[in-house]
């Protein structure tokens, strides 16, 4: 690349030529020295002269820290015009971009993001369109990021990265009206999606051999957005809409929609007001919220706790305060009646009443505080629904995001869901059978066909318990505390069925167990010293470890994967560390754990994400 | 083409379209504040910034192939405050009393020259982009061997003492002040060089 002018030259009255820097669109640029030492930058305006003289004077009073600054247009004897700008140390985000080819951090891009459409913003409240933004006249230093040539851009330049002067340059970003001649604020909108694109991928969304094919591509097809998390994807499709009607109507609010999506959200829209143009009309921008950032009562975040600190950590802590209530109740209940007459069948029964009793006058104690027998999000988001229902455009960029995403949750009729439950648990006991049979055709854990028949009761039973209350409360809401208390009551039936099995199969697990556990925790049990494992031992286990993990997660039909390892490894590892804690069987708790949630995966109904936006 | 020049200690390679660089040949430097009391001005150190610094505030001392640091003010070395002459790793941090933070990277292993970039916002004494203390050579390319990086270079270019001056050395014809040469040629203060798609121009910093 050379240049016109060697360092050391002075072709304008008063500034000394240091290096050249770059050669834009306009000419080349230029790193100078007044004779009293200013660094500036002088750029040699090569091309359509007249033209860019009128936009430079146009724009050389404008004051923005976004903007770079024009200090003056000199004329020297040659009859070559200078602009004397302000020098920037940094590099240009070109530059950044080719440092960092597989794109850029989200938090980077989000500041870069931020200081070129504030600049942007500013132009375009001064009535003006920059209509070439691109990576090479956007400046960065120092975490500063200010956009160059304005008032220059009234042709689209061909500058590139790579310093190729034939190559296309901005054609990139050139939004498809402007093949219309259609130039509004619009095109600088487009411009900053392509570079917000560029940014997260390093790519720019349309490329091509010839400025030709690049421009057609720009007018008639869409973007490829798979690169992109999803989350983002809506917002790139709407700041690249082809459609200048559709797309995102303001830099600000490309901004705005940027922060939401980027950050974990639930699709609520509010209403928000962006900074727009000062001599423009305020426009709404619909934009992605977290409920946590703007929807939660003073009481959730603790700020109106109004004194009570005790019903307060009761809200806060509600599966603490359940478990806190029920133990004492049950506690009481055997010291009184010592389950007299009782079946031993009962006991689990007892415990799991004492858990629903707790759990209702928590949620009792939880509305009374919160002044709402509604759970606050849901009440929250519902206002914000019905205050959001006249904006039009709000609603449909909601719909937008849950055409891309798929609903949250889906509804089911009564039908549907017993079918659905059944079916899942039929396919659990089938796998259930298979792996017992493969374990014991293997030789490996279950040694004779009683065992094996007794693993896969085990496993059925266990994953029954994690999909049956999963698939009745399917899309109705996340009630964490309540789901856990149901599933471990079923995982307490669960293990009394399993104990009784084992008298059936006369299984022996060599337990010691169970009486230390009973003697420890309930001295008021009598345990029955049959050799093998008790009544307590098996339902404390399959209660524990079905409490222990959020089994509708991953059982849920709008689940992220079909069969995650990791949610198999983490409930082995609890089913290990529950084994220590209540003395079971280690090695049959380790096996159970992990079948019963590969099993409860697997049996569990599983929609993929295309196909959930369809049903 | 003018002989050898006695060998200046600080030079100012301006190159086109890539940036200045301040080139610091003595084994050992100075570090510290910009002098603004004199007129013109003169700084006690042969690097010096803007900013909350002594006006001596560190040595960076070339041994062998190897740079010990003696901190003669409050600094910091990859985190940690030290007092005593300390080896320096490569690449590593050097923070100026908490302020000036600086990388020194040893670019090639190769060259004992090493490179040193303001990683703070702070104005140094030259609007240089890096500041290279040159032990015997100092290489100029695409690839990050190089102490001075110029991405759009088709070859290398090397800068290397000799004969009690600098020389230069390009596998392609190089043009030093309008006069071609091929191989070496030597350098003397304000010269330009240019060859392929590139140019740049030596100015010695006098004392």
């Amino acid at each position: 690349m050379t240049f016109r002018y060697p360092p050391e030259s002075k072709p304008l009255d008063g500034y000394t030529i240091k290096r050249a820097i770059q050669r834009g669109g306009f000419g080349e640029v230029y790193f100078a020295l007044s004779d009293a030492g200013k660094e500036v930058a002088l750029k040699l305006l090569q091309t359509n002269l007249d033209i860019e003289l009128r936009g430079v004077s146009q724009c050389l009073n404008l004051k923005h820290p976004n903007l770079l600054t024009l200090f003056d247009v000199k004329q020297n004897s040659s009859g070559e015009h200078w602009v004397v700008m302000e020098y920037m140390a940094g590099q240009t985000l070109d530059a950044v971009l080719a440092a960092q080819p597989a794109g850029l951090p989200i938090a980077q891009v989000e500041q870069l993001l931020q200081g070129i459409a504030d600049g942007v913003s500013y132009l375009h409240g001064q009535g003006l369109v920059h209509r070439d933004l691109n990576p090479a006249n956007i400046y960065v230093e120092n975490g500063l990021v200010k956009i160059g040539d304005v008032g220059l851009s009234k042709f689209i330049s061909v500058s590139h990265r790579s310093g190729h002067t034939e190559s296309v340059g901005t054609v990139y970003y050139m939004a498809p009206e402007i093949a219309h001649g259609r130039y509004g604020h619009e095109i600088d909108v487009y411009a900053l999606g392509v570079i917000l694109f560029e940014m997260l991928t390093g790519k720019v969304p349309f490329e091509g051999e010839t400025t030709g094919e690049i421009l057609m591509k720009q007018l008639t097809q869409p973007p490829d957005l798979s690169s992109l998390q999803p989350k983002l994807r809506p917002v790139l499709q709407r700041a690249l809409a082809k459609d200048p009607a559709h797309r995102t109507p303001s830099a600000q609010a490309l901004v705005a929609e940027f922060r939401a999506a980027s950050k974990p959200v639930v699709p609520i829209p509010v209403t928000l007001v962006a900074s727009v143009p000062s001599d423009s009309k305020p426009e709404p921008v619909p934009v992605f919220v977290q409920p946590s950032d703007c929807f939660l009562p003073d009481t959730v975040t603790g700020t109106s706790s109004n004194g009570n600190s005790f019903l307060q950590w009761i809200v806060d802590r509600p599966v603490l305060a359940v478990l806190g209530l029920a133990v004492p109740w049950f506690y009481l209940i055997a010291f009184t009646t010592r389950f007299a007459g009782m079946p031993r069948a009962l006991v689990p029964t007892i415990a799991g009443a004492c858990l629903l009793l707790s759990f209702i006058i928590v949620r009792i104690i939880t509305a009374i505080v919160r002044g709402t027998f509604l759970s606050p999000p849901r009440e929250a988001m519902q206002s914000v629904r019905q205050r959001s229902k006249t904006d039009d455009r709000v609603h449909r960029l909601n719909e937008e995001y849950h055409r891309y995403r798929g609903p949250e949750t889906r509804e089911l009729d009564l039908l549907d869901r017993l079918a659905e439950m059944t079916g899942s648990m039929a396919v659990a006991a089938l796998c259930s059978a298979l792996i017992a049979l493969a374990l014991w055709w293997l030789n490996a854990f279950v040694k004779s066909p009683s065992q094996a028949t007794f693993f896969a009761i085990g496993t059925t039973l266990g994953s029954w318990a994690a999909i049956m209350p999963a698939k009745l409360w399917e899309g109705r809401g996340r009630d964490g505390v309540a789901r856990r208390i149901a599933t471990m009551t079923l995982g307490a039936i669960a293990g009394a069925t399993l104990f009784a099995m084992s008298n059936v199969l006369k299984i022996d697990m060599h337990i010691e167990c169970a009486e230390h556990v009973a003697a420890s925790w309930a001295p008021t049990f009598q345990m029955s010293r049959v050799s093998a494992m008790a009544l307590q031992g098996y339902s404390i286990f399959f209660a524990a470890l079905l409490l222990a993990r959020r089994w509708w997660y991953r059982v849920d039909a709008y689940r992220d994967k079909r069969l995650s390892f990791v949610s198999i490894i983490i409930t082995t590892g609890a089913a290990f560390v529950l084994s220590l804690v209540t003395r079971f069987p280690t090695d049959w708790a380790v096996m159970w754990g992990l079948t019963m949630s590969a099993v409860s995966q697997l049996a569990a109904v599983w929609i993929p994400t295309p196909e959930r936006q369809r049903s | 083409m003018s002989g050898h020049a006695a060998l200046a200690t600080r030079w100012i390679l301006w190159i086109d379209g890539v940036g200045a660089f301040l080139m610091l040949l003595s084994e050992e430097v100075l570090v510290g504040r910009m002098n603004s009391t004199t007129n013109p001005p003169f700084d006690d150190a042969d690097i010096s910034w803007m900013g909350n610094l002594s006006r001596r505030h560190l040595t960076l001392r070339r041994t062998g192939d190897d740079y010990v640091v003696q901190p003669l003010a409050r600094t910091s070395l990859q985190g940690r405050v030290i007092t005593e002459p300390t080896w320096l790793p490569s690449p590593c941090e050097l923070l100026l009393n908490d302020s000036v933070r600086l990388k020194f990277e040893l670019c090639s292993p190769l060259s004992a020259s090493a490179r040193i970039e303001v990683l703070s916002n702070h104005r140094g004494r030259w609007p240089v982009q890096g500041i290279i203390l040159m032990a015997d050579t100092c290489l100029l390319g695409a690839g990050p061997e190089n102490h001075i990086r110029c991405p759009s270079w088709p070859s290398q270019l090397v800068l290397v003492r000799r004969d009690g001056g600098l020389a230069i050395k390009s596998r392609e014809t190089l043009t030093i002040n309008n006069s071609p040469r091929s191989g070496w040629g030597s350098l003397s203060h304000d010269q330009t060089v240019s060859g392929e798609g590139f140019r740049m121009r030596l100015e010695e910093l006098k004392p």
